[in-house]
Parts: C-alpha cells; structure tokens; sequence
C-alpha cells in the first residue's frame, strides 16, 4: 500500500496536513470556478478535505488520491450550487443545441496577452472579458476547463471526477473550447465597435 | 479519391482534440497533416483553437492563495478526531525513538 495512504488511514495528522497543502490549491481552483466567490469556495474546500479525510478507510487507491478529493469537491460544489439556485450562475448556454452555434465563424485576434507592464491594462481586460464568457457557461462545462486545460488533468481522471465517460469529456471540452474561442472573438468585436 | 486522401474541414474540426492530444492513429495524424498544408482555413482555425486554449490557461491561473490553506488547516484541527500521529500526538519517528 502507498506509504501516504497508510498513514492517512492510520490518523497521522501529518500525513493531512501534507494532502491539504499539496492539493488545496487544485480543489479551491475548481471550487472557485463554479462557485465564484472566495467564501464559498473555502468552504466547500474545507468541507471536500473533511468528507475525504472522514472517508479515507473507503479510498481504495484505484485513482489517485487528488482525483478523489476533486470528485468530492466536484459534488458538494454542484450540490451547493443546485441548493442556492442563484441565477448569477444559471447558465445561459446549452452547448448541445445547434442554435449555439448558429451563424458563428472560426475565431480571429485572439492571441496571447503579452505579460508586460505596457499590457496589463489590456490582459486585466481580457480576463474580465473571459471571466464574463464562462459565466454563461454550464457548471460542468466550467468543471471541464479548470481541470482540464488549467489543472491539467487527463479526460480520464476528469470523467472520473465528473462521474460521466471519458468520451463525454472529450466532446464537452472541445465544445466548450470552441464557444469559448467563437464567444470571446464576438465580444471582442463587438466592444471595438464605436 | 484525392478528397478521402486529404479529409474534409468537417473532419478536422471533429478530429482536433484527438490531434493535439496526439491521440489519432498514424494514418489519420496523416490524413489530417495533408489536409493541413493544403487549407489555410483549417490551419488558422487549428493555431486559433490552441491559442484559445493558451489564452485561457494564461489569463486564469491563480497562484494558490496561501492563506487559506492555513485556514483549512485550523478547520481539520477543530474536526478531525485527535487520535492519529503528527502535530498532535507524537510522530511514528518519534514514537521511534522512544
């Protein structure tokens, strides 16, 4: 057994205390981006670690331990969200409806913000630009981005922690993506329009 | 035959994901390569969708906020049971020792 996971499930708070700073950052990123706010996303957090840990005895190491701490995460987010019902984050887009993409074209003039003082002001924008965009997404498909093209994780461990197939993952990432690229291309044009 | 050689735009958009993930077989990878170099469209559309991507993972990523990590860890301190090892109670090294 992996040496990590015994001394989880032997109650060395040390062997927590290591999980919680080695992983905190992914499971707040993915709370965060679909909750939306700091307080509820610590929260949840906290709540993902303290289920996990409470469950260790369960982990039968098949995944890897992240993986399981971010399915967790993933569910009392999704669940928090349906409890609150806010519309701040009720989706506006169903990705699987043709209409969607109705009358859109390939994306141009995006290209990376060059990260210099000269173009912190333009960056700043594009990301309140993006950050506006995913706010119409699905919460799945926000799941989808933070792990995927953010945290890096594989379309397997990502169908894992979303609790869908892999394939599903694929095609839901490369829709979101998409409308993510067509999205911020007609709102860039748009803004530009006097 | 030249149009099943090089594949069609329909198919390269269909194949994206599994051609930047390297996950085509070789003789599609070709296929779509081929097609590629002979459509300008596709190719833009390609180096778009991949500069999206970067833009995105450029523009969000957060360093981890520090000090909440801390707070997480005072709320596990106040939860969890105290019975294991580590800051609590002595370590293995330290029961070790002893």
């Amino acid at each position: 057994m992996d040496e990590l996971l015994r001394r989880l499930r032997a109650g060395d708070r040390g062997a927590f205390d290591d999980v919680v700073r080695r992983h905190h950052g992914q499971l707040f990123a993915l709370a965060m981006r679909l909750l939306g706010n700091v307080a509820d996303a610590q929260e949840v957090t906290q709540e993902a670690f303290l289920a996990g840990f409470e469950a260790i005895g369960g982990f039968e190491g098949r995944s890897k331990l992240s993986t399981w701490l971010l399915a967790i995460t993933y569910r009392k987010a999704m669940g928090r969200l349906k409890r609150d019902r806010e519309d701040r984050w009720q989706s506006s887009v169903d990705l699987d409806d043709p209409g969607t993409w109705a009358g859109q074209r390939s994306v141009g003039g995006i290209t990376d913000a060059p990260d210099n003082p000269e173009q912190a002001f333009a960056k700043a924008e594009l990301r309140r630009l993006l950050e506006s965009v995913l706010d119409t997404l699905p919460g799945d498909s926000r799941a989808l981005l933070e792990l995927c093209d953010l945290q890096g994780v594989s379309s397997a461990d990502a169908a894992e922690i979303l609790g869908i197939k892999e394939g599903t993952v694929r095609v839901r990432l490369h829709r979101t993506r998409r409308y993510l690229m067509e999205e911020m291309r007609r709102r860039m044009q748009r803004e530009k329009t006097p | 035959m030249m149009h099943f050689l090089i594949g069609d735009c329909s198919d390269v958009r269909d194949f994206l994901m599994d051609y930047i993930d390297h996950r085509l077989p070789l003789h599609t990878m070709v296929r779509f390569r081929i097609h590629l170099k002979v459509c300008p469209p596709c190719a833009r559309f390609l180096a778009r969708y991949r500069s999206s991507v970067d833009l995105t993972r450029n523009l969000l990523q957060d360093p981890p906020p520090e000090e909440l990590v801390s707070l997480t860890l005072e709320f596990l301190d106040s939860r969890l049971p105290k019975h294991g090892t580590g800051l609590d109670a002595p370590g293995e090294a330290e029961r070790d020792l002893h």
